[in-house]
């Protein structure tokens, strides 16, 4: 409840700042919704030309696409900008200041550094995955719903966690940006088209080492009905949630042991 | 039991040795060494409540990183540290609300935001009453004259309106102890002033605890009832600061400009007679060091003044560095110092 109440003063601030730079401040959302629109054209132009990648057509690719941009733009709303200036900080020493407060180290950085521009990125999922539900028939039962409403929160769990890891490298290793942009970015590419269309190495890649398989291509075949591209088993359909809540424990594990490692600067 | 309590405190870096030129650079990739640099080595003190004590020492000695210890920033290599009976890198969400931080070099406040804002931030994070909240923030305001910047972003506030609105904010929520890392250090004197008054009202009226780190002899005599010293990550002095000056800080050096420059050395060799360390001609100018223990200012001008006229003199106090310089060269020699 503290939490709460004391977010909602933070992120009252932070508008305030960002407020007083409108035109920068819708320029960054609209940027993103621009950017990810073109992709979402490229995406069309290809499907409209080959009509279906491996009998996906082109908005069950959507509906796919939706569910990683969807729960990457959610997390990234709150973890991206603090994951991405915790080397700074850790470098220049200002992450000192987090550790005196009276509120877990995580939650501070979350709080302090909203990210407006992924608004876009949130705004633009939940548009088109309206239009997939509408497109292609999905039953809009109270259990689709709920179930949906899981599948994106153990995909945002997911990603969040991948985020908090790759900030976490910043304690061991300056200059760690580069890794997580390859982790982040490169890897994530993959999921832009359905995980059975690769090779049995990046398959595998994706389910046990960096389970990104399990933010959209596991739970679509769910919804979608999609059994002739079973990967692994079956039971990875209802993973979604599972995984996300155990890399999340596992991420918060890593944060923890990670902040005791923090050496400060000389000053 | 005391406030703070440090026991066989000990911290040791890890850091990579690079290795020079391109071909060091490769090796450093496959092979990486380290070297482990002890800052604090092995130290114990106690601090009671309502104490402030100078935690002094030159740079590189380790003064910052046993503050960061005793707030939990770092994790202690060896030893330990407790605070209010807590831990404070295992309990640091408890141990922040017993302790406020400020460190002159760096703001705790929000950079794009005006101070009552930032100070408003404080309030719903420490979760300060509504009427402790007023009443603190009027007394602070007065002391600190905060009127003059309270709606100004911090980002537009000079090094001595941050300063002043940074030990409010620590202050807020009623610490019992006040770590400081160099208060004053870039201030003007009457910034500097006003802070030393304010730690010293603080202190007394709440009894607050206040630990701080400063190179400004000024500060030390001004504010602290006792000072410890550390060198090399070990302590070589705690005691009190009339004890300190007297052992090792009561060289003074006065400087004469005579009337007449052919004085000088006539003015050196009649001193010489006198209980005198050294005297050094510089620019036209007699330089003379004495030890207060032997001899007084008012000897020496006297002295002179009876036998030529000058232009103009100045007394230089000892600088706690060169104390401290001083200190440890003997030390050395001496081995380490018990009071």
């Amino acid at each position: 409840m503290h939490y709460i109440q004391l977010y909602s003063r933070f992120i009252l601030i932070y508008l305030k700042t960002r407020l007083e730079y409108r035109f920068a401040f819708f320029m960054d959302i609209l940027i993103q919704i621009i950017t990810f629109f073109v992709m979402f054209l490229g995406l069309w132009i290809m499907l409209n030309h080959f009509q279906t990648i491996r009998g996906w057509t082109f908005y069950e690719v959507l509906f796919l696409y939706n569910l990683n941009i969807l729960s990457h733009g959610i997390s990234g709303m709150f973890f991206m900008s603090p994951m991405r200036q915790l080397e700074a900080m850790v470098q220049n020493g200002e992450f000192d200041g987090i550790l005196t407060r009276p509120i877990n180290p995580l939650p501070l950085l979350i709080f302090k550094q909203f990210q407006h521009a992924y608004i876009g990125h949130v705004l633009l999922g939940i548009g088109s995955l309206i239009l997939c539900i509408n497109k292609l028939n999905l039953e809009l039962s109270g259990l689709n719903i709920v179930m949906l409403i899981l599948v994106l929160i153990g995909a945002t769990l997911i990603q969040s966690a991948i985020m908090i890891m790759t900030g976490c490298v910043s304690f061991w290793f300056v200059k760690a940006t580069s890794l997580s942009n390859t982790i982040i970015y490169d890897l994530r590419r993959f999921l832009n088209y359905p995980l059975s269309i690769y090779n049995k190495f990046i398959q595998f890649l994706l389910t046990f080492v960096i389970p990104y398989g399990f933010i959209n291509f596991y739970p679509s075949l769910l919804f979608l009905n999609k059994e002739g591209e079973v990967l692994f088993t079956a039971s990875f359909q209802y993973g979604t949630l599972i995984v996300g809540l155990l890399l999340y424990m596992l991420s918060i594990t890593i944060w923890s042991v990670a902040v005791n490692k923090y050496q400060s600067t000389g000053s | 039991m005391s406030l703070i309590s440090v026991n066989n405190l000990t911290k040791q870096f890890q850091r990579p040795i690079r290795q020079e030129g391109f071909t060091g650079a490769v090796k450093d990739l496959f092979h990486r060494q380290y070297e482990y640099k002890t800052a604090v080595n092995d130290i114990s003190f106690q601090i009671n409540q309502g104490e402030i004590v100078g935690y002094l020492g030159p740079n590189g000695a380790g003064k910052s990183t046993t503050i960061k210890m005793m707030v939990g920033i770092l994790v202690p290599t060896a030893g330990s540290v407790t605070v209010n009976e807590l831990i404070p890198y295992k309990n640091r969400k408890i141990h922040a609300k017993n302790i406020g931080v400020v460190f002159g070099q760096r703001t705790q406040l929000w950079w794009d935001i005006p101070v009552t804002e930032s100070l408003l931030l404080m309030k719903y994070m420490y979760k300060i009453p509504n009427d402790q909240y007023r009443k603190n923030i009027e007394l602070f305001s007065d002391i600190l004259d905060l009127h003059e910047f309270k709606n100004t972003a911090v980002r537009q506030l000079s090094l001595g309106q941050r300063m002043r609105a940074d030990l409010c904010a620590a202050l807020l929520h009623d610490p019992k102890i006040l770590f400081l890392d160099e208060p004053t250090i870039g201030l003007d004197v009457v910034v500097k002033e006003k802070i030393r008054e304010f730690i010293k009202e603080i202190n007394k009226v709440r009894q607050t605890t206040v630990v701080l780190t400063t190179h400004d002899m000024d500060d030390v005599e001004k504010l602290c009832s006792r000072v410890i010293v550390i060198d090399h990550g070990q302590i070589m002095y705690d005691g009190n600061i009339s004890h300190l000056k007297d052992k090792y800080g009561s060289d003074e050096i006065i400087t004469i400009e005579p009337e007449h420059n052919h004085d000088l050395i006539s003015l050196r060799d009649k001193l010489l007679s006198l209980n005198v360390m050294d005297t050094k001609i510089k620019d036209l100018k007699l330089q003379i060091t004495y030890n207060k223990g032997d001899i007084n200012s008012m000897q020496i001008l006297s002295k002179i003044m009876s036998e030529s006229s000058i232009i103009d003199f100045t007394i230089q106090p000892c600088e706690i560095d060169e104390v401290i310089r001083r200190m440890y060269t003997e030390n050395s020699l001496k081995g380490k110092l018990k009071i």
